[in-house]
């Protein structure tokens, strides 16, 4: 992983019979990046996860980690990845289960480091199948640290934590992300991903729809809504306008979701000076979010 | 082979109450049972009824010890757990190989304590006869874990569970390690050819009796273990091909 990229999709697709999980995802991230995968649920961040991790074949593109195959990253030890529900022993302890996966490595760190790092000190002697939610999350991360990996996937880590749990979280990937590695996790809380991520990367319905530092993903998603009543224009003609980006038409009311309002009102009123009853407003980027990555078509795999 | 696994995997099987309830309780108690009711008659083969039963339920033990693999696989790749393993360099034939050697590892236990409970009720064998005994056996318990393997790599946890058990019925009593064969009907001692338990039995015999068969009994034995292995290298590969 010297020089190059820590990971590079291209052309990334993944189809469910009729169902296009992972359509045409093309991302590039640099060593030392915290990136998130934002979106909502079936928005194939999981499927993009399995591709990048090898559990899953691409139906097309291509996937490289450290300039190799997934499974030669992890043969290398190169990538560490905790996923959603990944299975734990439930008749195993803490302490035996990490020692396990520490073994299966060629350069691991050594097993106190992996619990100490992961917390989980004063569970060491208790097995798996007694552990909360939260606690199986923190051996999960436990088992992802073992092969001390240049590159850590973290598939919605933070799901079953609660409050406290989710901040001592983010607090060790932090504390390990500061030594020069690459993180990458999935998650559809948009706040987890403006507090913890450099870049984010925005899916929906198996595409790519915005990616870059979080600031300018903001501004890209959080444009301006404009409101008008305008009688007679369909929805072609208003989508052509200067500065609109996504059009909605009923019954003769327009909501037109404007990357550039100002453009675009200069524009409805002088190709439908019939317009009225305008509002514009802006947008959080909360909504914004919402309002991108909105599920209208139903069936997208997760 | 990764021995860290290997010795966690014995470590979860000798700890878990299947182990000591079925895997060695019961062919203690049948032994206990059996071994006073046929006591020091004389078999046809010329053996003491005794020696002989002790040898088929230690076969019996050893070999439904090492079939239940398959129950412990099914339900880890229920769980995920073989998914979980290819996130690390470990590959799918280290996992099999660790699930088999396991199996063979706590079929010397199951033995022993069958041999000790044959010692303190009056066995009788030359030293040397104990231990090639116990060698024959260990060995021919290998079809029988790599079968089990077999069985675990194509259900579900608990299907795979009750499968297991209600094989180990059929295995025990037609295959002979129950009730002696001599007692039962031509038929079934003709039927007990079918089942690799008869052959484990016979193998575990041979040091006593010189039947002749010994090369015949580990040949059908390799038969039970070359069949189940090409079905697990091939569904092993399928399987995770499709995770």
């Amino acid at each position: 992983m010297d020089g190059g990229p820590a990971f590079a999709l291209h052309g990334l697709t993944k189809r469910f019979g009729p169902v296009t999980a992972v359509d045409g995802v093309s991302v590039e991230v640099a060593r030392g990046e915290i990136v998130a995968l934002l979106g909502p649920n079936g928005a194939g961040k999981s499927t993009t996860v399995d591709m990048l991790l090898g559990l899953t074949k691409p139906d097309a593109g291509t996937v490289a980690v450290g300039g190799g195959s997934p499974r030669e990253a992890v043969d290398r030890g190169l990538v560490g990845a905790m996923m959603q529900n990944g299975a734990l022993l439930p008749d195993v302890t803490v302490g035996e289960i990490v020692e396990l996966i520490v073994s299966t490595h060629a350069k691991p760190l050594p097993a106190a480091e992996v619990i100490a790092r992961a917390g989980l000190e004063h569970l060491v002697k208790r097995r798996c199948g007694k552990l909360s939610g939260g606690e199986r999350q923190r051996v999960r991360f436990a088992l992802a640290l073992a092969g001390d990996p240049r590159l850590l996937v973290l598939d919605e880590p933070t799901a079953a934590m609660d409050v406290d749990g989710r901040r001592a979280f983010w607090a060790a990937i932090r504390e390990f992300a500061a030594t020069g590695r690459t993180v990458l996790f999935a998650t559809h809380y948009l706040a987890e991903a403006e507090d913890y991520a450099d870049r984010v990367v925005l899916m929906r319905h198996g595409a790519l729809v915005a990616d870059g530092p979080v600031a300018e993903v903001r501004a890209a998603v959080s444009g301006r809504v404009l409101k008008a009543a305008v009688p007679g224009a369909t929805e072609a003609e208003l989508a052509a306008l200067p500065g609109v980006t996504t059009v909605q038409l009923r019954a003769g009311r327009a909501e037109l979701a404007c990357a550039d309002s100002d453009a675009a009102i200069r524009g409805l009123l002088a190709a439908h000076p019939q317009a009225s009853d305008i509002e514009i407003t802006a947008l959080g980027l909360e909504e914004a979010f919402l309002a991108l990555t909105a599920d209208e078509t139903e069936g997208a795999a997760a | 082979m990764n021995t860290t696994y290997l010795s966690l995997e014995i470590k979860r099987i000798v700890r878990s109450p299947q182990f000591t309830i079925f895997t060695i309780g019961m062919p203690v108690a049948m032994f206990l049972l059996f071994g006073t009711i046929f006591g020091k008659f004389v078999t046809p083969s010329g053996l003491p009824a005794d020696v002989q039963t002790m040898i088929n339920l230690a076969a019996y033990g050893a070999s439904g010890g090492a079939l239940f693999t398959g129950t412990r696989v099914a339900q880890e790749r229920t769980d995920g757990w073989q998914r979980q393993l290819r996130l690390t360099p470990m590959r799918g034939p280290g996992y099999l190989v660790v699930k088999v050697i396991s199996a063979m590892a706590v079929a010397l236990p199951v033995l022993a304590v069958v041999f000790l409970a044959g010692l303190a009720t009056g066995v009788e064998m030359t030293a040397a006869q104990w231990g090639l005994v116990l060698v024959s056996l260990w060995l021919g318990v290998l079809p029988f874990a790599v079968l089990g393997l077999a069985i675990g790599l194509f259900g579900k946890g608990d299907t795979v569970g009750a499968v297991t058990g209600a094989l180990m019925m059929p295995l025990g009593m037609l295959g002979g390690l129950w009730i002696p064969l001599y007692v039962l009907p031509d038929w079934m001692a003709t039927l007990a050819h079918f089942f690799p338990t008869y052959w484990l039995g016979r193998l575990g015999l041979e040091p006593l009796a010189h039947q002749g068969g010994l090369g015949l009994a580990a040949l059908v034995l390799a038969g039970w273990l070359v069949v189940p292995a090409l079905v697990v290298v091939r569904r092993f590969r399928l399987d995770t091909a499709r995770l």
